[in-house]
């Protein structure tokens, strides 16, 4: 903790070096092996293709500038001793057993991987030693440190020839691997110095195996007995150290009692002198050995002084579990967080004491100080007293980076335990009694007590990571090798850093234009499906450009961190520092996003008030956003410095109040805008009216507070009506308020004085009148296609189907104007004779022209044709033989197609019989469904067409009542409103469908006496009307809606009805407006239509459409 | 109708509450013993006994006015028909068992010696009379789970045919074609194989056979059987009209069998849409000179001279 570069460099030295996997490691002890999976990467490279090339290996070929065999030999089989040893719980306490194996001894997943490979690798040798084959081949002996060494790889006699093999050499060695000797003597007498090597490194790797491959409890247990012998040994050695050290200055004493009185028989003054010199500098070095011991002593306290943390940490355990279990009463663990609380202060005291130690430049080591003899001139030899002097100086040296360092580990050791023994204090809060844990938390004495001893923690830690870090630097500055390192794995880091940076950089250059591109798309294909309303890609976009700066950084940042190794990461310097950051972008970032999302509600308002909001708005949000950055910040600081204490409840508990300056501060910006709106809504709220007349002094914040918060929820309600008014449903809900509210109306103040509209405007906004204006609806992207597929060269058979009024006739229209002068419109030919005659007619051709030459003009490739059937459904009845004629016309397209386009428009009533009757999709090459229309389109629909009918109907009629004191903001607001609502009706009784809301709107309109357009309440036929018919007149009514338009005869025929039965419904039907006669034929009414079908639909006589808008 | 539904609906109210009262004058005897009615005189609150008959009154109200709505709507929707019969069903059985509830909850001080007693004495009651009755109300609930059918299905029933009209509590009511109430109790219905030709749809696949001669056209038989069913008022669009054919041996007689299965826009036009069908197809027939099997046909022993004959004519 105390040195968080030092481990940082330490772990990117780690990465550093497994990334370089594949550069050969001298050593079979393989201190280059990081990671079991960089063995086993190493592992898998070596094979028979390295034995076969085994110079290309380090070692293969052994030269003298190179590490003498036998010592390697030597140095290897001592390692396979130790792990002997330490299995054996013998091993010298001096070694650490971490030196002697390749992986993490606490890493299982790396211990796992080690000892498949290991296992991998020696097989080949168990099978040769104790198979059939001594004479197995250099690469099947593998080699047994290829992981640590790919060197090792290769085969010790440095050849795959006929030289010895790796299984063969080590049966010559005696006293290695008796049992492998085989039973042919090799004919080499004493083993090469490679096959030692290479059975010594075999021998290892066993030895390691064998290690790995006991269960982990016992490895464990190895270890902790190898530690538990090694802090005994280390104890005793310090009590020795000490023993040695107080000997020593008995013996400086004892030196310069004789040296003093070798000064006191001095017969000369110069001998006096240098025997008083040399009991001074006795005196030093008594003082330097007695200041060794007493440095030795607290170090061996040190040690000690762990005890007594883990026993606090013990004993604060054990109150919680008898307090939770009832046995303890609520003062002992009260008392026992007083004491606990007391030790901790002597701690951070020590602490503080140490620290302050640590800093001074001074310290206490005796000093030998200047010569006394300097100044005298004696011919005596002062040799002696010279070299006294120097070894008191080196000694002087020693002491101060022993102090030093005993000044650290202390300084560690009490950091380490008031961490412990806070954690343990913060745990026992919970079970204190309510007084005592309100008090600690509260701002009375105790409270402020506990504050400032929690205060003085962080100061305490901050100073200790301070001085670990200067520590690091100056050991930098010392060691050239750890400068070397620390500059290798920062940039390692730097390099890894790079890669997000880069992808950043460039993602910032081309971000904008990639986003404008996909805003554009969205954009096209809004407009393609004529759509009003942007879809949630299209905002969520916008969102995204807008907050995609901070969102980038915030991006970047958690990269960064999660490059960072984990150990890094749980430093106390790192956490906190990547707290601060996150909570600052994270907050710039929902500030951003919260702002993006209500940049669409400001257009409104600004659009009324005229005032610039959105600057204010985003003032406003960042003033929150620090202020709660501020204090997340301190909270997350706090909370992982001292845990979640006193500060930390004073905190959270006074960042409340924070709120009242900051919302003080945000009315006062707000304060005009708000008046401003709230003298606009004046007239129609109380509410408003009393805010918008307090709007001078400081006493109008209040108001402004109050309009504030009802402007805010008004604004939500009105957010969520809008988002709900993008369902069906919710319009169709609506509809039905609007449309009994229309009835009520209508029953309080009939239309008096309204005519109708003349015949003229009538038809003119009538659905059987072409318009000049498209209006775009949901199956534009569809029909485009179709046009599109049209207009290439070609011939085909197509089907235009939808309801009555949705749009066929206009789809035919545009698709005439593709080929203007080459398009030929059948329109309600009811039989292939009729067609027939229309095309001669339409073709010029002689009178009794026959099919082929009719075909031969139609499918003139230079001059290919475009014929289009409206009304298509006329030419098939539901009565028995009743699609022959289709069928026959049908023939004809299928036979001259090639160059010519035959489009059909068909009705979706009959479109289910014929689809059952024939099937669609091999008759034509394909069908264009229309859909009914959304809300937005038919509003769109009867605006243009009343534009186009020089209409400019009013509204005022329809409208609610406002109170006397409305302005023209108001009425314009209701206006709009109510038109609408208006159209939504008009949408919902025509469900859709285009023709129908056409002329229910014609219905809607009337001329005032002064001439002008006004719309009257909406009165659609009743339904009731027909729910008292017989079955009878029912089925007439359905073979009329099923047929088009038929007399009574084809009724008859398709009903199976007795004529005369089928003619006095058709004649009630006249009567009461259902039908319309054509000639001796019926149709329905526009006016009944949708009524009709939706009769019929719930008496489940007409199917309804199986897609809708 | 409705009038028979209600008043047999009232007494089956009636019937419950006073079952209820029963069970709550009941001692605390085993269901071994006869109960000891004069000691549970301490467990009933008279007034309350009062209430529950204006409880019994609400709920009879509440009845009539669900059955009418449900007709009322079930004519103007007949689209929703069934669903709405469906909500009628479990809104009737929701009043049955909540009336109930009220009835005993008010009549009665439920206190643990009251349960006792009351548990007692309904083991009594169902072990020695009310046995019956219980076994159809759980079936009927069992029914309205399960569901083998709904009201409003065509379904049938131990060799009747006809529209499930009601689930009750102790039964299932059937209107047969020719206008009968079938009765059958819930256990019964339970334990008994039923068959349902429409399930909860208001379509229905209705099954027609035809016959012509083993010399007749028969793929232009089959054109006109199909073409009668789609062209027919009655028929349902939304599914396909299979039109199958095979030879059959009819009354000794080789003939051609033409079997169509066309679905009708609504159980209730069953029938009628046969009629329908059946005219058309006949009418069609008559027009391409299609023959019914008869001995008259006597080239079915030598149909390979009249395919020559044909085929030369």
């Amino acid at each position: 903790m105390t040195k968080p570069i030092s481990v940082l460099v330490a772990l990117v030295s780690a990465a550093l070096v497994s990334g370089a996997l594949a550069q050969p490691v001298p050593s079979a002890s393989a201190t280059a092996s990081g990671t079991a999976a960089a063995a086993a990467a190493a592992s898998a490279s070596a094979g028979p293709a390295a034995s076969a090339a085994p110079d290309e290996e380090p070692e293969a070929p052994p030269t003298p500038d190179q590490v003498a065999p036998t010592s390697r030999v030597l140095e290897l089989r001592k390692l396979s001793e130790q792990i002997a040893a330490l299995r054996a719980a013998e091993l010298d306490t001096a070694v650490e057993p971490q030196s002697l194996f390749d992986v993490a001894l606490d890493d299982e997943d790396a211990i796992a991987v080690e000892v498949r490979r290991l296992r991998r690798v020696l097989r080949p040798r168990s099978g040769a030693s104790h198979g059939s084959d001594p004479g197995a081949s250099p690469s099947a002996a593998a080699s047994p440190s290829a992981s640590a060494s790919p060197s090792a790889a290769v085969s010790p006699s440095g050849s795959a020839s006929a030289q010895p093999t790796p299984t063969a050499a080590p049966s010559s060695a005696p006293s290695e691997a008796p049992e492998t000797q085989p039973e042919s003597a090799p004919t080499i007498e004493a083993p090469s110095p490679e096959a030692q090597l290479f059975e010594a490194r075999l021998r290892l790797d066993e030895a390691r195996l064998g290690f790995y491959e006991l269960l982990r409890a016992d490895r464990e247990r190895l270890l902790e007995q190898h530690a538990e012998r090694r802090s005994k040994d280390t104890s005793s050695r310090t009590r020795q150290d000490i023993l040695d050290a107080d000997q020593r200055a008995q013996a400086a004493e004892e030196s310069r009692l004789r040296a003093l009185e070798e000064a006191r028989r001095a017969q000369t003054e110069a001998a006096r002198a240098l025997a008083e010199e040399q009991a001074r500098l006795s005196g030093v070095e008594r003082r330097q050995a007695e200041l060794e011991a007493e440095l030795m002593r607290v170090r061996e306290r040190l040690g000690q002084s762990r005890e007594l943390t883990l026993s606090w940490q013990r004993r604060v355990r054990e109150a919680i579990d008898a307090r939770s279990s009832g046995t303890a009463r609520v003062d002992q663990v009260d008392a026992l967080y007083d004491e606990l609380r007391g030790v901790l202060r002597g701690a951070r005291a020590e602490l503080d004491t140490t620290l302050t130690a640590l800093s001074s430049a001074e310290v206490a080591v005796p000093s030998v100080g200047p010569s006394t003899l300097g100044e005298l001139a004696i011919d005596l030899d002062t040799s002696a007293v010279e070299a006294k002097r120097g070894a008191l100086e080196r000694k002087e040296r020693e002491l101060v980076g022993l102090t030093r360092e005993v000044q650290r580990d202390r300084s560690a050791l009490l950091l380490d335990r008031i961490e412990k023994l806070n954690a343990a204090r913060l745990s026992l809060t919970p079970w204190l009694s309510a007084d005592k844990r309100d008090a600690v938390r509260g701002f009375a004495s105790p409270g402020r007590d506990q504050a400032s001893a929690e205060l003085w923690q962080v100061t305490l830690v901050m100073r200790a990571h301070l001085r670990g870090v200067r520590h690091y630097a100056e050991s930098l500055a010392r060691s050239g090798t750890a400068r070397t390192d620390a500059a290798l794995s920062a940039g390692w880091l730097l390099l890894q850093w790079a890669l997000p940076v880069v992808l950043l950089l460039w993602w910032r250059r081309r971000a904008p234009g990639l986003i404008e591109a996909a805003q554009g798309r969205l954009l096209e294909a809004q407009r393609r499906e004529g759509a009003l309303r942007r879809g949630f890609f299209g905002h969520s976009l916008d969102v995204v450009a807008k907050v995609r700066g901070t969102l980038e950084l915030a991006l970047l940042l958690l990269l960064l961190h999660r490059l960072l190794p984990a150990p890094i990461t749980s430093l106390l310097e790192v956490r906190l520092a990547f707290a601060v950051l996150g909570w600052s972008v994270g907050g710039a970032l929902v500030v951003r996003l919260i702002d993006a999302l209500a940049e669409r509600g400001s257009v409104a308002t600004a659009r009324i008030t005229r005032m610039q909001t959105s600057q204010l708005r985003f003032a406003s949000l960042r003033l929150v956003g620090r202020a709660v950055v501020l204090v997340g910040s301190v909270l997350a600081v706090t909370s992982r410095v001292v845990g979640e204490g006193t500060i930390y409840h004073w905190v959270f508990f006074l960042c409340w109040f924070a709120a009242i300056p900051l919302s003080i501060v945000i009315l006062r910006w707000w304060r005009p805008v708000v008046f401003e709106l709230a003298s606009r809504r004046s007239k129609r709220s109380e509410l408003y009216r009393w805010v918008a007349s307090k709007r001078d002094g400081w006493r109008s914040l209040a108001p402004a507070a109050v309009g504030g918060l009802a402007l805010v929820g008004g604004g939500l309600v009105r957010r969520v009506r809008t988002w709900s008014s993008g369902f069906e449903l919710t319009q169709r809900v609506l509809a039905y308020l609007f449309r009994r509210e229309m009835s009520r109306r209508g029953a309080e103040a009939p239309d008096l004085g309204l005519a109708p509209l003349d015949e003229a405007r009538r038809r003119a906004l009538g659905p059987d009148h072409p318009s000049e204006q498209l209006v775009r609806s949901a199956i534009d992207a569809e029909s485009d296609a179709l046009l599109e597929r049209i207009a290439r060269p070609g011939g085909g058979v197509f089907a235009v189907v939808g309801e009555r009024g949705l749009g066929k006739s206009t789809l035919l229209s545009r698709i005439r104007a593709i080929r203007e002068d080459r398009t030929i419109v059948a329109s309600s030919v009811t039989s292939l004779d009729q067609l027939r005659t229309l095309l001669i007619a339409k073709l010029g051709l002689p009178s009794d022209a026959s099919d082929e030459e009719i075909a031969r003009i139609l499918e003139d490739p230079e001059n290919e044709h475009v014929l289009l059937v409206d009304d298509a459904q006329r030419l098939i009845r539901p009565t028995m033989g009743g699609l022959e004629e289709f069928d026959r016309i049908l023939e004809l397209s299928r036979r001259y197609s090639r160059h010519c386009v035959w489009v059909f428009a068909l009705d979706q009533v009959v479109w289910r019989f014929f689809e059952l009757a024939r099937g669609a999709r091999p008759v034509f090459d394909d069908v264009l469904l229309l859909r009914r229309w959304p809300e937005e389109a038919i509003g769109r629909l009867l605006r243009t067409r009343s534009k186009e009918a020089g209409l400019l109907p009013s509204f005022d009629r329809v409208m609610e009542r406002l109170p006397d004191t409305a302005d023209e903001l108001d009425v314009e607001q209701a206006r709009a409103a109510t038109e609408a609502a208006y159209y939504r009706m008009i949408w919902d009784h025509a469900e859709g469908n285009p023709g129908v809301a056409l002329h229910a709107w014609s219905d809607c309109l009337g001329a005032n006496e002064a001439g002008e357009c006004e719309v009257k309440v909406f009165r659609p036929a009743e339904i009731r009307e027909l729910e008292c018919l017989p079955d009878s007149a029912v089925f007439v009514l359905r073979a009329v809606v099923r047929l088009e338009e038929a007399s009574a005869t084809e009724i008859a025929q398709a009903t199976m009805i007795p004529v005369a039965k089928v003619e006095d419904a058709l004649r009630y039907g006249r009567a009461h407006g259902f039908f319309e006669s054509v000639g001796d034929r019926h149709r329905l009414s526009w006016a009944w239509f949708r009524t009709v079908t939706r009769f019929l639909q719930r008496r489940y006589l007409l199917q309804p459409e199986r897609s809708t808008a | 109708m409705s009038y028979t539904h209600d008043h047999q609906a009232t007494r089956r109210l009636l019937a419950l509450s006073l079952s209820s009262l029963v069970l709550s004058a009941s001692s605390r005897a085993s269901a071994q013993e006869m109960p000891d009615v004069g000691a549970l005189a301490g467990f009933i609150r008279w007034g309350g006994v009062a209430l529950s008959l204006l409880v019994v009154l609400a709920a009879v109200v509440a009845l009539r006015v669900v059955s009418g709505l449900a007709e009322s709507l079930g004519e103007r929707f007949t689209s929703q028909r069934l669903l709405i019969q469906k909500i009628e069903s479990i809104t009737r059985f929701a009043v049955y068992v909540v009336t109930a509830a009220l009835c005993v909850g008010l009549s009665v001080r439920l206190d643990a010696t009251a349960l006792t007693v009351i548990g007692g004495a309904l083991a009594f009651a169902v072990g020695f009379a009310m046995r019956d009755l219980v076994a159809a109300f759980i079936a009927g609930i069992t029914i309205m789970f399960d569901r083998p059918f709904q009201v409003g299905d065509r379904v049938e029933y131990g060799g009747q045919y006809g529209d499930i009209i009601k689930i009750g509590l102790r039964s299932v009511q059937m209107n047969t074609l020719d206008h009968n109430i079938v009765t059958i109790p819930n256990n019964k219905v339970l334990t008994d194989v039923t068959s349902s030709s429409n399930y909860g749809e208001l379509e229905m696949q209705v099954a027609m056979t035809f016959y012509v001669g083993i010399d007749q056209d028969v793929h232009r038989a089959r054109e006109i059987v199909r073409e009668a069913c789609l062209t027919s008022g009655y028929v349902f669009l939304g599914s396909e009209v299979p039109v199958l054919t095979k030879q059959v041996i009819v009354d000794r007689y080789l003939a051609f069998e033409i079997k169509a299965r066309p679905y009708v826009l609504d159980t209730k036009y069953e029938k009628t849409f046969e009629t329908d069908v059946h005219l058309r197809v006949s009418e069609g027939f008559r027009k391409a000179g299609i023959q019914p099997p008869a001995i008259l046909h006597r080239y079915t022993s030598a149909l390979g001279a009249y395919d020559t004959d044909r085929r030369g004519a």
